[in-house]
Parts: C-alpha cells; structure tokens; sequence
C-alpha cells in the first residue's frame, strides 16, 4: 500500500544508532511508520470509502432528479390530456338537443357512452356533469354522476323543470389517478350553454 | 468505475429522453389546439384519403381540409404581433353571409412534421423530429375524430420508441344545437 521514496531512505539512514537497542526499536518503527504515512501519497481504505459514498450520494441525488422531472411530465400529460377529455365532453353537449341536455338522458345515452378518447389510458374514476340554470330563479339543479364502471346516474334537485331556463351553467368533472404518481386528481370546464346557441337565446 | 460510467451515461438519456418527450408532447397538444379552434370556426369540413374525399364513418384520411370565413383582414405573420389588422365586413349580397374570400387549410403529415397549410402556405406546427402522423375520421354524431400520433426513437435504444396516440373528437360550430 504505501511506496517509499528516496526522502524516506534517507530518513532511515539517519537513525543507525537506535538499532540495536530493544523497546527504542520499537518506538522507532513506530515513528517510521507515522512518518510514512504522511510522506506516501496512497489512500486508506476508509478514505476510498468515503470518496465512493460521496459520489454515490451525488449520483443518487441525480437520479432521484431525473425521477421527479419524468414524474412532473407524466403529470403534466395527464392534466393536458385530461382537459382535452373535458373539452370534448362540452363539445358532445353542445350536440345535444334542448330537452336531452336538461333532463339528463342526452348525457346518459349519447355523452357517457365511453371514456372521452383522449383520456385513453388513464384510470377514471369519476365523471361529473352539473347542470344549473344561469337565469330562472327556483329552477332545478341536474347532477348526473358516472362511477367507474358502474351505470350513470342523474338526479334533480327540487324546482321548476330545467328545461324552462333559457342558458344553463355547465361544470365537467373528471377525476382519475395519477399513472405514476397515484394520487388522485380531479380537473373541471365550466362553460355556458343557451337554448339555440347564443344569438337565439332569450336571456334578461 | 464501468458501472458508475453506465449509470451516469443511461441518466443523461434518461434526462435527454424525458426533455424529448414533454417536447414532443407539447408539439402534439398545440398541434390538437389548431385543429379544434380551426374546426370549431369552419363552415366546412372534408376528409381525404389520398385524392379520395372519405364519405363514410368508419374510415380514416390523412388530410384533413377545411373552409374557413375569413373573418379578419390580416397580412401579419401568425408569430408577428407588430402590424395592423382590421376585420372583414361581412356581406349578405348573395343571400348568405361571407367574410371576404374565405380560407382554405389543410392538415396533414409530411415527413414526419404535423403541417397546417393556409392559402398554400405551409408551416411546420409539429417538429419533424417528432415522426408525427394524422388520421382523421367522421363521426355519426357530426364531430371529427382527430388521431395525432408521434413515434420518435428513444435516445439510447435501438428498439425502444417515445410514442404517444391522442384521439380526440372535435365538433365544427354548424354542428351544434345549442
């Protein structure tokens, strides 16, 4: 492990007179020895340890880098993805007709027949759609659910029919679990629909 | 020392892969973006197959052509927001309401590169590194099933691919009922 040079011969033919005299022989390869060790330019085990830690340390703080950065993208991919569903659901409501839109069964039967396509491969757990009147006061609230794999649900709060409001406020929820990161996450659209599109809506 | 150099070389592809990927997915998404603002506002839309217009709802075209009012009289650079625009008056002469003349643009893949071409000018929404391809479809319900799909090498691996297919229906206006 350790090298000796020319300056550590040198050493030792300076000390002659202490070799033939017992417990100062011993004493005296022990004062070689120190001196070696702080003349050679060798590591000791422990240093090497140490050293490697150091870097694997590095490298693992590196990595858990990289990890957390794919981790951000998958999560943000989801998020974009899980909009563009969201987009898509407003878009087939706009497709409905009045009387399907406000009393649910448009959404039943014709919206929720599958998952929307962009959100293909992610795990949804929940989809939501409340439809609340934008302008009759005492109107009914819809609240349609879809769970899994379960059969989509609707139901009314108390009031006057739906149907009658002249714009309706919409709120799209979609709730799934995050592919690589498990937690779940929920995303909403709000948008407006009026009876006929916007020119034709009678609103006060 | 050859493993810590491996592991050091496969996480600079892991970082250079996952850089590619929220690249490649950004493109992919501004490239959905485009297509549902320009069929939303279109007054038709038209499917193509090659030279064949596709009638039937269950096949998909590579082309997707669409005519647009053109609402704005504007000369500028779609990234240049220094100029003047000024909206096209619209004229009800003919018995229906026109802007102008109105737009031709055409989606489609070329080379790899997702390209929107407006009045015969071609401009690159999705890099061609990216290997990306169109499909489009009809759907019973009046909305346009749009397939942007990119399948680029992964750095690093002869076999492996970053891929990523995103369906996604869009509804023109003339569509809606509400």
């Amino acid at each position: 492990m350790f090298i000796t040079t020319a300056k550590d011969q040198s050493l030792d033919s300076e000390r002659p007179r202490f070799a033939h005299h017992g417990h100062l022989l011993l004493g005296t390869l022990c004062s070689r020895t120190v001196r070696l060790r702080r003349l050679t330019g060798g590591f000791t085990l422990i240093e090497a340890v140490v050293a490697v830690a150091i870097v694997v340390i590095g490298f693992a703080g590196a990595f858990a880098t990289v990890v957390q950065a794919g981790r951000m993208v998958s999560g943000s991919e989801e998020e974009s993805l899980v909009m563009s569903g969201l987009e898509q659901r407003i878009d087939q409501l706009r497709l409905l007709n009045w009387t399907a839109l406000t009393d649910g069964t448009g959404i039943v039967n014709d919206v929720w027949t599958a998952r929307p396509e962009a959100v293909a491969g992610i795990t949804v757990s929940q989809e939501t759609i409340t439809i609340s009147p934008c302008n009759v006061a005492g109107t009914q609230t819809l609240q349609a659910t879809w769970d899994g794999n379960l059969a989509p649900t609707t139901s009314f709060t108390g009031g006057t029919a739906l149907s009658g409001a002249g714009a309706v406020k919409i709120v799209a929820t979609l709730t799934w679990t995050g592919r690589r990161s498990g937690r779940v996450r929920t995303e909403s659209l709000v948008t407006v629909i009026s009876r006929g599109g916007i020119s034709k809506s009678v609103l006060p | 020392m050859t493993a810590l150099l491996r592991f050091w070389i496969s996480l600079t592809y892991t970082g250079l892969n996952t850089t590619s990927y929220a690249t490649r997915q950004n493109d992919q998404m501004r490239v959905l973006d485009y297509l549902k603002r320009d069929i939303r506002r279109a007054s038709a839309v038209e499917i193509y197959n090659g030279a064949t217009l596709v009638t039937d709802t269950n096949t998909f075209g590579g082309e997707l052509r669409l005519t647009i009012p053109d609402y704005y009289s504007d000369s500028r650079e779609e990234d240049n927001a220094i100029g003047a625009k000024a909206t096209n008056v619209p004229d009800d002469s003919s018995g229906e309401v026109a802007y102008g003349t109105a737009l031709t643009v055409s989606y489609s893949a070329s080379g790899g590169a997702a390209v929107r071409t407006e009045g015969g000018t071609a401009r690159t929404l999705g890099n061609a590194a990216g290997v990306f391809a169109l499909s489009f479809k009809n759907e019973t319900s009046g909305a346009i099933r749009c397939r942007v799909l990119f399948d680029q090498p992964m750095g690093g691996s002869s076999t492996r691919k970053l891929r990523r297919q995103v369906d996604t229906l869009c509804v023109p206006r003339f569509e809606f009922r509400n």
